[in-house]
């Protein structure tokens, strides 16, 4: 405050036009002013500072803001006295729930309005929950990475030849694996068929991901693959409509036609093989999609089989640096041409979700 | 009617009566600081002194503009007879209430 003019603060002034009537707002005014010195003088200037801070607050809600909402809720009674209660948050609740009755329509809009908003803000939620924030459940998730050829604007998954390549990149890659997609049916023992998406995996698929069955055994090098009768490892939901009590599906044995056009004879093609359950995955896993129920291991591939690549780089390696890495394999193994060259992506659907379709 | 004072009406009305014609803000907020020991802000002895004047406990005055307030003016009260004889039977009552009780440290009988 200045001595000199004796006069308060420009805040202060503010603060206190909250004063309802204009005679107290003079009144506690001269009084601040008036006592101000013998405050500073007796408690030092910083005490007094808040001092007069306190006594400014107090004022304006004591005689300004406090005076207006009683004002206001004894108007607002005396207009409507049978609908307003500031009482308390029951009856403010109460109050709220027979308007809501009294007008189902606007009562239901505002209930679908909430829904869908809460809703969508879950779902969004969801996805980014799972594609950024929660780390993938497998071994180093957040470093795993899917492996392809391309170039800026394009890329496709890679032959089998590439991968074998791909795996002398040790100083960027800790390990990789390949699998493919199998869309078919299975038999049950009636001869009905149900369609059912299963996986061609490396043997190593299981650890790999640091996920084992929880019941049964997983996939192991020497197990034969089809169309050869094969080993399965199986979802618990598969395991379920195979045998009902899931744990007695392992050594239950499936026939899968797997049917394909072949442009050589211009005619759909059937391969059919046997599959025998020798392990049951925990419920909640997914790879490489949600709705995958059975793998089971594929054999020798020729070079040239497309597969996909999943792979986990080494710590602190990031995608630029493995793909500088891949192509150095590649030249090193004498597979690389001038085509395209290797991509090393992040996907946030590792899980089998893509981000697109969960969005939707 | 009987009238109900409150604690902080009560000390506004008996610093008013011990100061007479000195009975404004800055002067009953140093009285009752001084004597009793309690602080009371300003906005709350306004508050007060509103419901005392509403009621006709007492009765105010402005005065004239001063210097040491910044060319504001002061609002001199004092207690009307209703006043007193609101304050009487409150503290009678409080005195009432209190007799025969010992209390330590006191220094009243």
């Amino acid at each position: 405050m200045n001595s000199n003019r004796r006069d308060l603060p420009l805040w202060c002034r503010g603060i206190l036009r909250a004063i309802a009537d204009p005679q107290d707002r003079e009144l506690v005014a001269g009084d601040l002013v008036e006592r101000w010195p013998e405050l500073a003088a007796r408690r030092g200037s910083g005490a007094a500072r808040r001092w007069l801070m306190r006594e400014t607050l107090v004022a304006a809600w004591t005689l300004g803001v406090r005076q207006r909402l009683a004002g206001l809720s004894g108007q607002v009674k005396r207009l409507n006295p049978g609908h307003w209660r500031f009482s308390s948050w029951r009856n403010d609740a109460r109050d709220a729930w027979r308007r809501l009755r009294s007008a189902p329509g606007l009562a239901t809009s505002i209930v679908v309005t909430l829904a869908l908003g809460i809703g969508a803000n879950t779902a969004t939620y969801s996805v980014l929950n799972r594609a950024l924030l929660d780390p993938l459940p497998y071994r180093g998730g957040d470093r795993l990475a899917y492996l392809y050829s391309g170039g800026e604007s394009f890329y496709f998954v890679p032959t089998m030849g590439l991968a074998d390549a791909w795996r002398g990149a040790s100083s960027a890659i800790e390990d990789l694996t390949t699998f493919g997609r199998v869309r078919a049916v299975w038999r049950d023992v009636s001869g009905a068929e149900h369609d059912v998406n299963g996986a061609r995996v490396d043997a190593g698929l299981f650890g790999f991901l640091g996920v084992l069955p929880e019941i049964g055994r997983a996939l192991l090098p020497s197990d034969p693959a089809p169309p050869a009768a094969a080993p399965a490892v199986v979802s618990r939901a598969m395991a379920a409509r195979l045998a009902g009590d899931p744990s007695s599906a392992i050594g239950r044995s499936f026939q899968v036609v797997q049917r394909a056009f072949s442009p050589a004879t211009n005619e759909v093609e059937e391969t059919i093989f046997s599959l025998t359950v020798v392990g049951i995955m925990p419920v909640g896993f997914g790879f490489p999609s949600d709705d995958t129920d059975v793998w089971f291991r594929h054999g020798p591939l020729p070079q040239q089989t497309i597969v996909t690549v999943l792979a986990r780089l080494r710590p602190g390696v990031g995608a630029e640096a493995a793909s500088r890495a891949l192509l150095a394999a590649e030249r090193a193994a004498g597979v690389r041409t001038n085509g395209p060259e290797p991509i090393v992506r992040f996907p946030a659907d590792i899980l089998g979700v893509s981000a697109a379709t969960a969005l939707w | 009617m009987t009238v109900r004072l409150t604690d902080i009406e009560q000390l506004t009305l008996l610093a008013v009566m011990r100061l007479g014609p000195d009975a404004y803000g800055v002067g009953i907020q140093r009285e009752i600081e001084d004597r009793s020991g309690q602080y009371v802000s300003f906005g709350s002895i306004y508050k007060a002194l509103r419901r005392l004047e509403e009621q006709r406990l007492v009765a105010g005055m402005l005065g004239a503009p001063t210097a040491e307030r910044g060319g504001r003016r002061k609002k001199h009260f004092r207690v009307t007879a209703a006043g007193e004889r609101a304050l009487r039977r409150s503290i009678d009552g409080l005195w009432a209430m209190a007799d025969g009780v010992s209390l330590r440290g006191s220094t009243r009988p």
